[in-house]
């Protein structure tokens, strides 16, 4: 009897142990993710000394689903027709904080982007930056805005300028994937080495060149 | 065993043939045909009787939108000769050698670019006054050949094509219907290759033609595919459902199995007999397990796909060897009178005009190489035993946002050369093969788009030009020279207005994107023609360009596109 207790006993305690371990093997599984995601978007090349600031990545669940409801709390329906996503008008105020650095304006920019995606499913036809910020701030076939038009940041030809106001650059490789955004970087001239990018591809250089065998 | 392997036994083995090119597979033993490539090259040679029927259609494809504004360019007495020296500032070529020296000066650069006309020392490429116009063009200082094939008639332009759903203007433009993602590369090379822009992609106009002409029997004797890529996998071949699959060739010919040595020499003896070792009793088995039919679909689907491999590998590699050898010999013999002797033109005649040293053909660039193949499987083109193929090869590196000065001209300068090389392969093919004559193989170009009219920046180094719309693009065979010849050289479809907010600009933006006045439909419609697709198989729902009908007849003279012959 002591020995068939000791035995259910011992497989308990087996079962328990068994589970206790899982769970923290889960656990470091999970944390392993994490850390490898974190590190994967750390090995980016920015310089040193910009600090990255995490902003939130586009959320489609938190999104109005389009065609929205009238009395969807996260629009804002203007009298001329069109209706604002207030979280993708929020994310762009933020643009060009001074506490903030321009990699966190790219991502910022592109998650106004991702709103406008998640509409159209496609990113806004990119034939330069005028075009892109006319159809991010309204002039688009839903009349939705999800990029303010009264920024400061554009300037008079509508276009969305940088920190160091030259206009952003827009390289439209597939509706498929984001737009590659690049701004030109202190010396106001693309293709230099302080240009900064945000693509879903990493960061390589605006330009094409010889490919054949040197 | 049958059910463990979930054999079937049917198999429509004459589809399979005509598709996948295994001509031995019937007789059990596959691999006791595979072992000497020259011996199989013998027997499958011997073959097929394509001849004087036999039409090639190659498409040279220009990755990243090359910037045509700058490769037929306004000069003289063209009244946007004006237009160009002022718009496209920095990234434009001068006209003379004091454009030139004016242009060094203005930018401070310290070298005299190359100018365009001939008449005070330029690079001489000047084209022939083409009608209607009849105004003076110039060709990139880089396009020396083309320049000279166009004045000779064997190539033409194709002036301001691109993709339209319908006939588009500025005045139409926000109320057209208008191809998906316009100036996205991505979007728009599948809708070059789709020609139906205004739809997700679904096939390539060529992998249609290919579905028509396996209905119609039009390659009766094929052994490999009609559509082959040089270029990895292309949407342009891209049959419906897949039914005609695109073959991929390397720039040496077809792709092995990897694993057996060189020509299977570590798994086959000389007389194409297993080898006894662990290698050679490897490939038969796989090969054993190759032969077995499942009714599973994915699992036959990849025994087909190996079994289509190996069997277009023999025929391929019986192609490039009859390409490869003299004429003379008396194993194999090719048409021209030296082995190699398509390696060496190419060599030679890239040399010359790029000024390198290469001293044999592996040394050439990838792209040169890609069609160096193509010419020498056009060359064995019996073995392929199909009347009509089409070929598909890439060159890169025009998305020329920055530094289009530094870039442009060797990437054309390329081009060039490859033409240069094709063109006078197809000509000495003609000389030397009775069977071939130089007007069966066009070759057109295609690219993204063109790019914009002004430059993005004012500074030489760094600057470019960015993604924009309807371009220039130009075919060159005999076929072109049979019709072009008589007024040598001509700008068909109509050269666009050269101005920011004028008559052919997109109505948005500030830079130069020009809305095509010929659609891709209309320009690939022709060639289709010429490659044997019926009128009535051209246009409507189910035709090869359903959206043709929406613009003018390209066999109208109003369409303006006579480049080539009809069927």
């Amino acid at each position: 009897m002591r020995q068939r207790a000791f035995t259910f006993f011992a497989l308990f305690a087996a079962i328990i142990g068994g589970a206790y371990l899982l769970s923290l093997s889960n656990s470091e599984n999970k944390n392993q993710s994490v850390t490898s995601g974190i590190i994967e978007s750390e090995v980016a090349p920015r310089p040193a000394h910009l600090e990255k600031q995490t902003v939130t990545a586009p959320n489609v669940e938190r999104s109005p689903k389009y065609p929205a409801k009238k009395d969807d709390p996260r629009l804002e329906r203007h009298t001329n027709g069109k209706v604002s996503f207030k979280h993708a008008i929020e994310i762009a105020r933020q643009m060009h904080d001074p506490e903030s650095d321009t990699y966190t304006d790219l991502e910022r920019l592109n998650e106004a982007i991702g709103f406008y995606r998640m509409v159209f499913k496609q990113n806004p036809v990119a034939g330069d930056n005028q075009m892109v910020i006319s159809a991010l701030t309204g002039n688009n076939p839903e009349n939705i805005i999800v990029f303010p038009p009264d920024h400061p940041s554009i300037n008079a030809n509508g276009e969305l300028l940088d920190r160091w106001e030259t206009p952003y650059f827009f390289h439209a490789l597939s509706s498929q994937t984001d737009l590659e955004i690049f701004s030109a970087g202190p010396d106001k001239k693309f293709g230099t080495h302080d240009d900064i990018s945000f693509t879903d591809r990493g960061s390589r250089p605006l330009r094409g060149g010889d490919t054949t065998k040197s | 065993m049958n059910e463990r392997f979930n054999i079937q036994t049917k198999v429509d083995r004459r589809r399979f043939l005509r598709r996948g090119g295994l001509a031995g597979l019937g007789l059990g033993s596959m691999a006791a045909t595979l072992a000497n490539l020259k011996m199989m090259s013998e027997a499958t040679a011997s073959q097929t009787s394509v001849g004087s029927d036999y039409k090639a259609l190659v498409c040279f494809f220009l990755n990243g939108g090359c910037d045509t504004n700058n490769v037929v360019i306004p000069i003289g007495n063209n009244p946007q000769a004006d237009n160009y020296k002022l718009d496209r500032g920095v990234a434009g070529i001068p006209e003379t050698q004091a454009d030139a020296i004016a242009m060094q000066t203005q930018y401070g650069l310290s070298f005299t670019p190359e100018w365009i006309t001939g008449a005070d020392g330029g690079a001489g490429t000047e084209i022939n006054s083409p009608s209607p116009t009849d105004q003076q063009f110039g060709l990139h200082p880089s396009l020396k050949t083309m320049a000279s094939m166009f004045n000779q008639g064997n190539l033409a332009f194709v002036t301001n094509c691109g993709t339209l759903a319908e006939q588009t203007t500025a005045g139409n433009y926000n109320n057209a219907v208008l191809p998906i993602q316009l100036f996205s590369h991505a979007d728009q090379v599948n809708q070059w290759f789709s020609s139906v822009p205004q739809n997700p992609f679904v096939s390539g106009w060529a992998g249609r033609i290919a579905d028509l002409f396996e209905q119609n029997n039009t390659n009766p004797e094929a052994k490999t595919s009609m559509l082959i890529t040089a270029a990895g996998n292309t949407d342009l071949l891209v049959s419906p459902g897949g039914t005609v699959p695109q073959y991929s060739v390397t720039t040496t010919g077809a792709i092995p199995l990897t694993g057996y040595g060189t020509n299977y020499a570590g798994a086959l003896d000389g007389n194409g007999k297993y080898d006894t070792n662990s290698t050679g009793r490897r490939l038969r088995a796989f090969e054993a397990i190759m032969n077995y039919n499942h009714s599973h679909v994915i699992e036959q689907g990849y025994n087909t796909v190996v079994k289509r491999a190996r069997g277009n590998e023999e025929t391929i590699g019986a192609a490039v060897a009859i390409a490869d050898t003299n004429s003379g010999a008396s194993s194999n013999p090719g048409p021209f009178p030296t082995d190699n002797y398509l390696d060496n033109l190419f060599v030679t005649t890239y040399n010359t005009l790029r000024g390198t040293n290469f001293t044999q053909a592996s040394q050439l660039p990838n792209d040169v190489e890609e069609m160096l193949i193509i010419a020498k499987l056009i060359t064995g083109r019996k073995c392929l035993g199909n009347n009509r193929q089409v070929f598909f090869m890439n060159k890169g590196g025009f998305d020329n946002h920055q530094d289009i000065n530094d870039d442009l001209p060797g990437l054309l300068g390329d081009v060039d050369a490859i033409v240069a090389c094709f063109d006078q392969a197809m000509q000495d093919l003609a000389q030397y093969d009775p069977d071939f004559d130089y007007n069966m193989v066009t070759t057109f170009q295609a690219s993204d788009f063109n790019r914009t009219w002004t430059p993005n920046g004012d500074d030489y180094g760094t600057s470019g030009t960015d993604h924009a719309w309807g371009t220039h693009t130009w075919i060159f065979g005999g076929a072109v020279e049979d019709v072009a010849a008589p007024s040598t050289g001509k700008l068909y479809g109509f050269f666009p207005e050269l101005a920011v907010g004028g008559a052919d600009d997109v109505p948005q933006g500030n830079r130069g994107r020009w809305i095509p006045t010929t659609a891709t439909d209309q320009y690939y419609a022709r060639l289709a023609n010429w490659f044997g697709v019926s009128t009535a198989d051209l246009s409507g729902p189910q035709g090869i360009f359903p959206n043709l009908d929406e613009f003018v007849d390209p066999f109208n003279a109003a369409a303006n596109l006579d480049f080539i012959g009809t069927t």
